[in-house]
């Protein structure tokens, strides 16, 4: 099966910042959530994805095509909603669909009209009068009606109300009721992608510091707390550990492993599931640690 | 089908949803044959990942309670009186053994607790 996307030893460098080498893989059918502190390199990621940035090194497939190579097609084949929105702020929602409609081969007016009214953007006002999040409701119909296999979204809930965001989850898994697509985001908020994503890739200073399915990531990072007595034989799998009195608290980012092979720990350990904002913290946190 | 389920259950929301349907199955409310969503429509419909969904409907395969027929989808299967009594037995070892784990955690012993389960059995408060 080829992948919606694939990444191999990406990278890009800045003066004082350096992506990569990045490797992902993105398989049809599943979307991924790209998070990482401010900072990390998403967007870099997501604009060497687009070719915006001329990556220096690395090899980027969309469904088997070439990103540079294939450029063209591979616009055809992405939909893409940026951070900002980079309309003409004195032209209506209708003119500037105008405007996409003769940039893609597969546009769907129709579809374009049905999602602009379900979304409440407003065809006849200016872009400059819409709010942020109608603008990014805006830029997500532009991107669905040209019929992409492949949306990537940087940041597509930021300004958006509860409501919103929920219309916009519900519009992504829309998407992928379809197996042959797929949807790579980026976003700071971590419920979002606790809720949808399949696939996790956190980044942290250029780096990919973990990508793996969500359930296995949720499976193996917890919160352990334990008799101070027993931290020597529990240190091999924590991540990061405080110790108060008697008693540890800890992170472990490998909880099915030490139940393996500590199989007695179960009687001691108290557990609980780690929401994905504090694993995103133990991770950099450790990251940091682990090279001083 | 309606299944109750929520982010902020500290359960894996997988869990969650196979203990719903599960339940459904053994009350009743869905009865032998009885088509499940696909595991897309049920993601979107519970706002859930794709693998999340599949990961439970493939343990509730395995337990006998769903069956999936390539490419027609998936149904509530001929569930077997012993089927159901160990799928029964699974919830109930599932929630008892929290309640274990909790009681050890605060230092009863093993015989301790099992005393006090003996009385709720008979039907004191332990």
């Amino acid at each position: 099966m080829t992948a919606a996307l694939e990444v191999q030893n990406l990278k890009k460098s800045f003066p004082g910042f350096t992506l990569g080498p990045l490797s992902l893989e993105l398989p049809a059918g599943y979307i991924m959530g790209f998070i990482g502190p401010n900072g990390a390199g998403k967007s870099t990621t997501i604009k060497c994805l687009l070719n915006l940035f001329h990556a220096d090194d690395g090899e980027i497939r969309v469904y088997g095509l070439d990103s540079r190579r294939d450029e063209l097609e591979i616009r055809q084949v992405v939909g893409y909603v940026a951070e900002s929105h980079p309309y003409y702020q004195d032209m209506t929602v209708a003119w500037t669909a105008g405007f996409y409609a003769r940039l893609y081969r597969h546009w769907d007016d129709g579809l374009c009209r049905r999602l602009l009214e379900k979304f409440n953007v407003p065809r006849d006002r200016k872009v400059k009068e819409l709010s942020r999040g109608t603008r990014t409701k805006l830029s997500l119909a532009l991107a669905l009606a040209h019929r992409p296999r492949l949306l990537i979204l940087d940041e597509p809930m930021a300004g958006l109300d509860p409501i919103a965001r929920h219309d916009v989850l519900q519009e992504m898994l829309a998407f992928i009721q379809d197996e042959e697509r797929a949807i790579f985001f980026s976003t700071h908020l971590m419920e979002d992608v606790e809720k949808v994503a399949d696939y996790v890739a956190v980044l942290n200073e250029g780096r990919l510091l973990l990508c793996q399915e969500k359930d296995d990531l949720l499976a193996d990072w917890k919160r352990l707390a334990f008799p101070a007595s027993r931290l020597e034989e529990l240190k091999p799998w924590l991540k990061t550990c405080q110790q108060e009195g008697g008693r540890c608290l800890g992170v472990t980012g490998s909880y099915r492993h030490l139940l393996q092979q500590l199989p007695e720990a179960a009687r001691y350990l108290e557990t609980s599931p780690l929401k994905l904002e504090d694993l995103l913290l133990a991770a950099v946190r450790q990251g940091k640690t682990g090279r001083s | 089908m309606l299944l109750k389920v929520s982010g902020e259950n500290p359960e894996p929301m997988y869990q969650q949803i196979i203990n719903e349907i599960r339940r459904l199955i053994l009350t009743g409310e869905l009865s032998p044959g009885d088509p499940l969503p696909s595991i897309r429509e049920l993601a979107q419909q519970l706002t859930t990942s794709v693998i999340t969904t599949r990961r439970a409907y493939l343990e509730l395969e395995r337990e006998g309670l769903l069956t999936t027929r390539q490419g027609v989808g998936t149904f509530v299967a001929r569930v077997d009186r012993e089927t159901a009594r160990a799928a029964a037995r699974k919830i109930a070892a599932g929630l008892l053994t929290r309640a274990l784990e909790e009681a050890r955690r605060l230092g009863l012993t093993d015989g301790e607790i099992s005393a006090i389960f003996d009385g709720i059995l008979q039907g004191g408060n332990g």
